[in-house]
């Protein structure tokens, strides 16, 4: 098709859409190299990609298939006639990846269970138009008084690995996985919905409303209410209001007081049919309010194509309770969970932070020495140690004081420039902002094929990369590849590469770790277990990020990978969530359910020199590895750019497109110069005519500059 | 430059379609009032501006979304496709393979963007070159009619970018469409209103000023 026109020579080939791939492919377009970018999935963001719930389990599918495929042998045969004399190829794996121990979990039913036919339909019709108010008026405590005989058969029916012969509210299911059963239901779309009705009824006595079906027709209901502004159902509008406060981050009218949350049983079917409102990331990140790619976004104007959330709250877990830790000044003199004799400590203690270089001698004998002893020798209760240590500085009782003052002012410097916490949250996951970098080096004429990669590398003389062979089998030449680690050969890898490996869980579950009234986006630490170093990062997300629908959270774990990520993770899953194998909780546990797991290993490239073994115009650059933020990918990426183009300038801003205006027929005063740019061109010719209305654009109400603890 | 008192609306209009089937034509003899033959690849902008004078009371500015180098194989990123309220998919009338084509281009929209209520946003199909010999469905009027209902197309232009055909009517169309879906739903009702954007230069995403309505 468009391949015959498919130009084959460029200045760099890029493999892989990870974000630093895509960073360098940007940079290079941005100053006019021309840059053929491919990727052996269907998919953006490679091993940082965000699916929806569908995505998920295509993914899922994907990475078990290609774990079991045989790679087949390579045959240089074949492409000889595509070869100039002396040239040699270098196969690349199609199948290696570096994902691993890929597990997927439901603890939901399969289907809402079809029990009660009979259940008359008057007050089915009543309950739905009922269902807004109740949704946070009612204990979940009899929800699940099904007839056990009734359910077992149809369990049995949908599902034979249905193993429980009871099913409570609270049944485990056991670690059935869904990848074979999920797409054929034996029930229709509007099917599935009549059942949906028919079971949020049976389970709820009266007017207690399952939210099962009502979540959907909450919302449905709010968008009508906006065509038809007569409705008439009072109650409603109550309901509403309390969701416009919570979307606003404003706590809920006084009025209105906040009843213990409903939560409501989903089952897998339910949750499928929201399959679009899930962005579940593979290697969720947050970015550091003053970190280099949110500096990186401001600088190049990428950041018009992205949207943030603020992380609300710093969690940590103290004396088996989950609280939140003061961080900015304003949580420090409105906590509660702090006396005034702390507060003042934690006050000082963080301004000294802020400038601990300047006070060396306050610290000079325990520089070495691990930092929670310096926490001690400064007389902070046992309570402000704990945050700054775990919380804040996110060290542990092993990390020196020098790391820990270090990590402690940097946690600080970025406070107070988008919120009260250091760090912000891409709206759709993280694994959107790989695209955005996409975006602009097509916009700057790079040229973008997915399901495509390179099969092989052309080894021309001197050791030097010619080109590569694709997997149409074309030769497209080229001064420089650039790859993601995870691709290349054993051949290209130094050997301590696949040493270590991050482990991930992503889990949804019913409720967030820490119910308060508002969306919260949460980060927390928890102490290193099993034979680990660094702490384990929890990162909670409330639908408010579109992580996923109303009335559920998305949990991620991650840590360095010592085992499986399923053994490396056990014990903080076993602190923060329900026991998914206990039939009958406590009813004093208030921790959220699990209700669809998935466990995988990353190989982390990050810390090694990817380079030892590589042709010299060959780059081979890191995945995301266990760290929390992105700073590495974007120090790398810059290296690498430096590296191919010395003392270019990296990433400068694009001309504004609102810059040339036509209006209505008579043009505006810009003209169209630098709109019909010619394609070689560099993006510097345009830029001068623009640059001048293109500077200073950053809205002076937001970034404000400075940190609060400065 | 607008009165200060009048409606101010910002639409993202995406352009899609195959190669060489004039997309950017398009939007050059909308926006610019000119034709080339022989244009070149858009480098370095992401959307051309249209600025409307709708009525007396209400300004629209379209920003009309060229595909960039991502169109060769339909792979578009999320961040081109999103809080888009309207398309044109374009056709070229002497190939009917770029007809063939016009189905995967309104899946992958539909997959991609929906409106707030989780509807499809409006889509006009344009059948463009239409100064040149015509190939395939294209000749039968009352079978594109049918197409395009079928398909859920709002509806179909022919168009010639060259002859200045139909052009300024598509817009126009498909502004209406994009109108009468703002008076059903407030446009943005479920995006997060707390949302932050780390750079904002005055105009950048639709989401901004869309506080007018």
């Amino acid at each position: 098709m468009a391949d015959d026109d498919l130009p084959r020579e460029y200045d760099a080939i890029v493999l892989g859409t990870g974000l630093t791939e895509c960073v360098i492919a940007a940079a290079l377009a941005r100053i006019g190299f021309r840059v053929l970018h491919l990727d052996r999935n269907d998919y953006y963001s490679s091993e940082w990609a965000v699916f929806n719930f569908d995505g998920m389990q295509r993914w899922i599918k994907q990475e078990q298939t290609r774990a079991l495929e045989k790679e087949a042998p390579f045959s240089s045969e074949l492409y000889q006639e595509l070869l100039e004399d002396g040239e040699v190829l270098i196969p690349l794996p199609q199948h290696g990846t570096g994902t691993s121990n890929v597990v997927e979990k439901v603890f939901m039913k399969e289907a809402p269970a079809d029990i009660v036919e009979v259940e008359d339909k008057t007050s089915k019709l009543s309950l739905a138009s009922e269902a807004a108010p109740n949704i946070t008026s009612q204990e979940t405590t009899e929800s699940s008084e099904i007839d056990s005989q009734n359910v077992d058969n149809l369990l049995q029916d949908s599902d034979k690995r249905f193993e429980e012969s009871v099913v409570s509210e609270t049944v485990s299911q056991g670690d059935h996985s869904t990848q074979s059963q999920g797409k054929d239901q034996p029930l229709t779309e509007s099917e599935e919905q009549s059942e949906n009705a028919k079971i949020g009824q049976e389970k709820n006595e009266e007017n207690s409303v399952d939210v099962a079906e009502s979540t959907g027709k909450v919302e449905e209901q709010q968008k009508s209410d906006k065509t038809e502004p007569n409705y008439d159902n009072v109650e409603f509008v109550v309901q509403e209001s309390d969701h416009k406060a919570q979307g606003a981050g404003v706590k809920v009218a006084e009025k209105e007081p906040k009843k213990p949350d409903k939560v409501r049983e989903w089952t897998l079917s339910e949750l499928k049919k929201e399959w679009r409102r899930f962005n579940l990331d593979l290697a969720p990140k947050m970015l550091y309010s003053r970190g280099s790619l949110v500096e990186l976004l401001i600088s190049s104007d990428i950041a018009k194509y992205c949207e943030f959330k603020t992380v609300t709250r710093i969690l940590t877990h103290l004396n088996g309770k989950v609280e939140q830790v003061p961080c900015s000044r304003a949580d420090v003199f409105g906590s509660k969970a702090v006396t005034m004799v702390e507060k003042r400590m934690l006050m000082k203690f963080l301004t000294f932070c802020m400038e601990y270089e300047k006070h060396a001698e306050d610290y000079q004998e325990y520089q070495e020495k691990p930092y929670t002893e310096f926490l001690k020798s400064k007389k902070l209760s046992a309570t402000v140690q704990h945050y700054i240590c775990q919380a804040i500085a996110m060290s542990t009782d092993k990390t020196n004081t020098i790391e820990g003052l270090r990590r402690t002012k940097r946690f600080l410097q970025s406070i107070g420039r988008y919120g009260n916490t250091p760090f912000l949250w891409p709206l759709y996951g993280s694994g959107e902002l790989p695209q955005c970098f996409c975006r602009m080096c097509a916009v700057f004429g790079g040229t973008y094929i997915l399901r495509r990669t390179a099969r092989a590398l052309i080894m021309g003389k001197d050791n030097k990369c010619v080109g590569i062979i694709d997997t149409e089998g074309l030769r497209m030449k080229c001064n420089w590849v650039i790859m993601e680690g995870g691709l290349a050969s054993e051949a290209l890898l130094p050997e301590n590469s696949r040493n270590r490996k991050s482990s991930r869980g992503i889990y949804i579950t019913d409720k967030s770790l820490c119910t308060d009234d508002q969306d919260q986006i949460t980060l927390m630490h928890l102490p290193p277990a099993n034979g680990q170093t660094d702490p384990i990062t929890v990162m909670e997300l409330s639908p408010a990020t579109y992580a996923c629908p109303k009335g559920l959270h998305v949990v991620h774990l991650t840590c360095q990978g010592c085992n499986s990520a399923e053994e490396d993770l056990k014990p903080a899953e076993d602190l923060l969530f329900k026991p998914v194998e206990q039939v009958e909780p406590e009813p004093t546990d208030t921790r959220p359910r699990v209700l669809w797991s998935l466990h995988l290993n990353q190989m982390d490239n990050t810390g090694c020199d990817l380079n030892e073994k590589t042709p010299e115009n060959v780059v081979l650059v890191a995945g995301p590895g266990a760290s929390l933020d992105f700073e590495h990918s974007i120090l790398e990426a810059r290296q690498v750019f430096e590296k191919i183009c010395p003392g270019e300038e990296f990433l400068p801003k694009a001309p504004n497109p609102e810059d040339i205006i036509f209006d209505d027929g008579q043009e505006a005063a810009n003209g169209d110069s630098g709109f019909e740019a010619d394609v070689n061109d560099e993006g510097a010719d345009q830029e001068e005519g623009h640059s001048q209305d293109t500077d200073s654009e950053v809205d002076a109400g937001v970034a404000e500059e400075g940190s609060e603890w400065s | 430059m607008a009165a200060a008192e009048k409606k101010e609306h910002l639409y993202k209009i995406l352009v899609i379609g195959e190669l060489g089937t004039g997309k950017t034509s398009i939007i050059k003899r909308y926006v610019h009032q000119f034709f080339s033959q022989h244009y070149r690849a858009t480098i370095g902008v992401d959307f051309a501006l249209k600025v409307i004078n709708w009525d007396s009371d209400t300004l629209i500015r379209l920003q009309l979304w060229d595909i960039a180098g991502q169109e060769r194989f339909g792979n578009m990123t999320r961040v081109y496709y999103k809080e888009a309220v309207g398309c044109f998919i374009v056709f070229d009338v002497t190939r009917a393979s770029t007809f063939d084509a016009v189905q995967k281009w309104k899946n992958d929209l539909d997959s991609k963007v929906q409106l707030p209520d989780g509807s499809s946003i409006p889509c006009v199909l344009l059948a463009n070159k239409c100064d040149q010999a015509k190939e395939g469905l294209v000749n039968n009027a009352g079978q594109m009619d049918e197409y395009c209902k079928d398909k859920a197309f709002a509806g179909w232009f022919e168009t010639s970018a060259k002859e200045n055909i139909n052009i300024d009517e598509a817009a126009r169309f498909l502004v209406t469409k994009i109108l009468a879906n703002e008076e059903h739903m407030q446009t943005n009702e479920d995006g997060p209103k707390d949302s932050i954007t780390i750079t904002s230069s005055s105009s950048s995403m639709p989401g901004e000023k869309k506080s007018c309505c």
